[in-house]
């Protein structure tokens, strides 16, 4: 082809850019890519190896089997322990005890669930604190609900 | 008991996570760019493709233009990109199901699409700047020419074909790069503000609209500066154009608007007050009246009394609605971008109002920075290679040649 | 029961026996060490939530933040509360994603009706947010999670963008699209999602639709329940039960 050097010159060029293009797209798509679909499949195993914080009431039954029982018999028995205490991981490590488990006595933390409000469900058991204590002859304090009631088994008059 | 914990400015009720603009000023500022590499692009074809010879005066400059928005236009996405270092992944492992993955596609077809005709366009003048320089500039030219130096009007015969063939491609190239960033928008379920097919439309035809608006500025400006004459038949004719297309664009964003009001669903419900609270000024007060009605008005104008004109008031009034029309898509491309993500998912409230700062990084700065940018690209263009008019061949090469071939 | 196995706590058990995967022909990284088989082709998971049982403590928004250590003010679930009145009044808010409870504010109208509404991902079989990522960093697994590869990510926010239920946000520090994953390094062990395990009144629970004596999977054939948003086709694996029309 006379008069098309350039042509062919610039078309060798882009064919070496696609060329290289796909050499440099090689090395840096990740060898998992594409195992299970269009990811990288060693993701997976990195997402279940992610650390777990909670252990649940089980975990503490290990140790703590009485309190445990306690709980279970009564009305707080849906409710876990690492929700007024803390996960797991910041008090057990490794079956290691790394440090003290906070208590949450607040009453605060009690009205999260306790105090009336409009929407909750009827028939779970709600207060207006002040008409509450008032009855009781007692004053709102920051701690004022774990004085009468156990947290373990709050149920009054058993 | 619990202390009322205030988000700032949410209006009725937001998911927790729509509270946070995801999509910045950067992200308005993309299709911005992208629109003008389009509009100017089409601009060149109407000369390359159509024989528009009007336009010839500025068909060189509207590619050179087109290429210079083209090589910033992914800086505001690097910029936006939470690791701008992984964004080759887009291109290594595209996932196709994703309109985003139509970025590495469309933008890297058009690059090279537009790459291959500056360079059969510019290909004579390089190769006359290589022998007319020394040295280094001399090297660089070549390379830039393959090391070939055949001007035959044989060889210039295949540049010409390259040409149209290029723009034959280059034309739907671009439509769908700029289409691309409107469906981008247009097929997301989850928002009713950008959910409809009229996006695409209406994105390609506001870039039309500041493709042609950027080139009656930057021309008018770059003869003004040089001291050249502005060509009244070019102006009248970008003029026609601009009026066409501003027409569409803002037949269709009403459109748009009017449809959704008439059909009075439930995207509506939360559209209405957006509309006339937050978008209040820049939509209809910026996008409606001070970008569409005057800038429609002054284009009448300088179409309909064309011929009854002074130059320097068909040039004036071509250059007021080009400015105003240049605002107008701004505040298009601001008011989807942003609005769309004012609107709660909740259909129930509006988030937080978005004003960038001035020194974020995906600020008014870095924003206005990167706009200028693309001026920077223009002018480095324009000074290694020419952008109005093509190079001469000296009269003794030409008589040697002739000699030659005789 | 000598002090040694008391001792013993949950973390080692959980790393005994559990934490083992094999994903077809490629054992995976917890094969690797050792660990018994968890085999994903045997699960899917569902998760169904009985909004007439929740309570609007918010104890499973923060559980979800501490397990997964999600950043401040933003939410891979939330609890959202609706009070709802006669002639179309209705006040809904989810401060701070509920994670502190609600505050007891009284409302200028009387609540005829009300409601609390945890809201997480709906891990969603047709999912708009995996259709649009534009690198194949979220994807769904073979046991019916949605999940974000946060090494692939190029945190470009368009998931986030097409997630009709805001489900997703970026994260502000790793900068990389992040939202729940079901516990996923939880449920491959055998355990709960954090949520549904702090749960005080069952107002979460979690099952897999491939365990034939399943209870979230006898609930949701033999009552009636809901998806969210079932207009727009996303066909959630997030069930509700007592919802009411002014939840989106």
């Amino acid at each position: 082809m006379e008069h098309g050097k350039h042509l062919a010159r610039m078309i060798l060029l882009v064919f070496l850019v696609l060329v290289v293009f796909h050499i440099v797209r090689t090395l840096f798509t990740p060898s998992s890519f594409g195992r299970y679909g269009h990811y990288r499949a060693d993701n997976v195993a990195e997402q279940m190896a992610k650390p777990v914080a909670y252990g649940g009431s089980a975990s503490c039954e290990a140790c703590h089997s009485q309190r445990n029982a306690q709980l279970k018999g009564g009305s707080h028995a849906t409710v876990e322990c690492e929700i007024c205490h803390a996960p797991l991981s910041s008090h057990v490590v490794d079956s290691g005890k790394i440090g003290e488990m906070p208590i949450n006595r607040s009453t605060m933390l009690c009205l999260r669930c306790h105090e009336r409000w409009d929407g909750r469900p009827g028939k779970f058991p709600q207060i207006e604190l002040e008409e509450h204590l008032g009855k009781m002859g007692a004053a709102v304090g920051p701690e004022v609900c774990v004085g009468c009631h156990d947290s373990h088994d709050p149920k009054m008059g058993r | 008991m619990i202390p009322e914990i205030r988000v700032p400015e949410v209006v009725g009720f937001a998911f927790p996570n729509d509270i946070h603009i995801t999509w910045s000023l950067m992200i308005v500022l993309y299709p911005y760019l992208t629109g003008i590499v389009a509009g100017a692009f089409v601009i060149s074809a109407l000369y390359h493709l159509f024989g528009r010879e009007e336009l010839r005066p500025i068909s060189r400059f509207s590619m050179a233009t087109s290429f210079a928005f083209m090589v910033v236009a992914t800086l505001p996405l690097l910029n936006h990109l939470g690791h701008p270092e992984r964004a080759l992944n887009i291109i290594f492992t595209p996932n196709f199901s994703s309109a985003m993955a139509g970025f590495g596609i469309l933008y890297n077809t058009y690059l090279l699409i537009l790459l291959l005709e500056v360079w059969f366009v510019w290909r004579k003048d390089i190769i006359l700047l290589a022998r007319r320089n020394r040295g280094l500039k001399r090297k660089i030219y070549a390379a830039m020419a393959l090391w070939t130096y055949d001007i035959s009007p044989q060889a210039l015969e295949k540049d010409h074909s390259a040409i149209r063939v290029l723009t034959a491609i280059g034309i739907p190239a671009a439509c769908m790069l700029h289409g691309y960033v409107g469906f981008l928008f247009g097929a997301l379920k989850a928002n009713p503000w950008w959910s409809t097919p009229l996006m695409p439309i209406i994105f390609l035809a506001s870039g039309m609209t500041s493709g042609v608006a950027m080139l009656i500025i930057l021309y008018q400006v770059a003869m003004k500066v040089s001291g050249q004459k502005i060509e009244s038949e070019t102006i009248a004719s970008l003029n026609r154009w601009l009026w066409l297309f501003m027409i569409v664009t803002v037949s269709l964003e009403l459109l748009e608007i009017i449809t959704l009001a008439y059909e009075q669903s439930e995207a509506w419900e939360a559209i209405h007050p957006l509309l006339t609270t937050k978008l209040a000024f820049s939509f209809i007060s910026v996008q409606l009246i001070l970008g569409s009605l005057i800038p429609f008005i002054l284009l009448m104008i300088a179409v309909t009394m064309n011929r009854y004109l002074h130059d320097r008031v068909r040039n004036t009034l071509s250059f007021v609605s080009a400015l105003l029309l240049l605002i107008q898509v701004f505040a298009m491309r601001w008011n989807v971008v942003i609005g769309g993500q004012l609107l709660s998912k909740s259909f129930r409230g509006f988030r937080e109002t978005y004003s960038p700062q001035l020194f974020e990084k995906e600020g008014i700065l870095a924003a206005a920075g990167i706009f200028c940018l693309a001026f920077v690209a223009l002018f480095v263009f324009a000074k290694i290679l020419p952008v109005f008019k093509a190079l001469e061949e000296p009269r003794t090469v030409k008589l040697e040649a002739e000699a030659k071939r005789s | 029961m000598g002090k040694e196995t008391t001792r013993r706590g949950f973390l080692e058990a959980a790393a005994t026996t559990a934490l083992a995967i094999t994903l077809g022909r490629k054992a995976g990284l917890a094969a690797e060490a050792g660990l018994s088989e968890y085999n994903w082709e045997d699960y899917s998971y569902v998760y169904l939530v009985d909004a007439s049982k929740c309570i609007g403590c918010g104890m499973c928004v923060q559980a979800c933040q501490k397990e997964n250590r999600v950043p401040d003010g933003f939410f891979r679930t939330w609890v959202e509360r609706y009070r709802i009145g006669e002639g179309g009044r209705v006040e809904v808010d989810s401060p701070n994603g509920g994670i502190n409870g609600f505050p007891a504010t009284i409302l200028d109208f009387k609540v005829t009706k009300g409601l609390f509404v945890p809201k997480l991902c709906n891990h969603c079989k047709n999912t708009p947010c995996t259709q649009v990522c534009p690198v194949g960093a979220s994807y769904t697994t073979k046991d019916g999670v949605v999940l974000v590869d946060d090494k692939r990510c190029i945190g470009c926010g368009y998931c986030v963008q097409a997630c009709p239920y805001g489900s997703r946000y970026l994260h502000p520090v790793s900068h990389v699209a992040d939202k729940c994953t079901w516990c996923y390094h939880r449920i491959t062990r055998g355990l709960k999602p954090a949520c549904v395990m702090a749960c005080p009144v069952g107002a979460r629970a979690f099952g897999n639709m491939k365990n034939l004596q399943d209870p979230v999977r006898k609930t949701i054939a033999t009552q009636p329940v809901l998806v969210l948003q079932p207009e727009l086709l996303t066909r959630p694996n997030c069930y509700y039960k007592g919802l009411d029309k002014e939840v989106r």
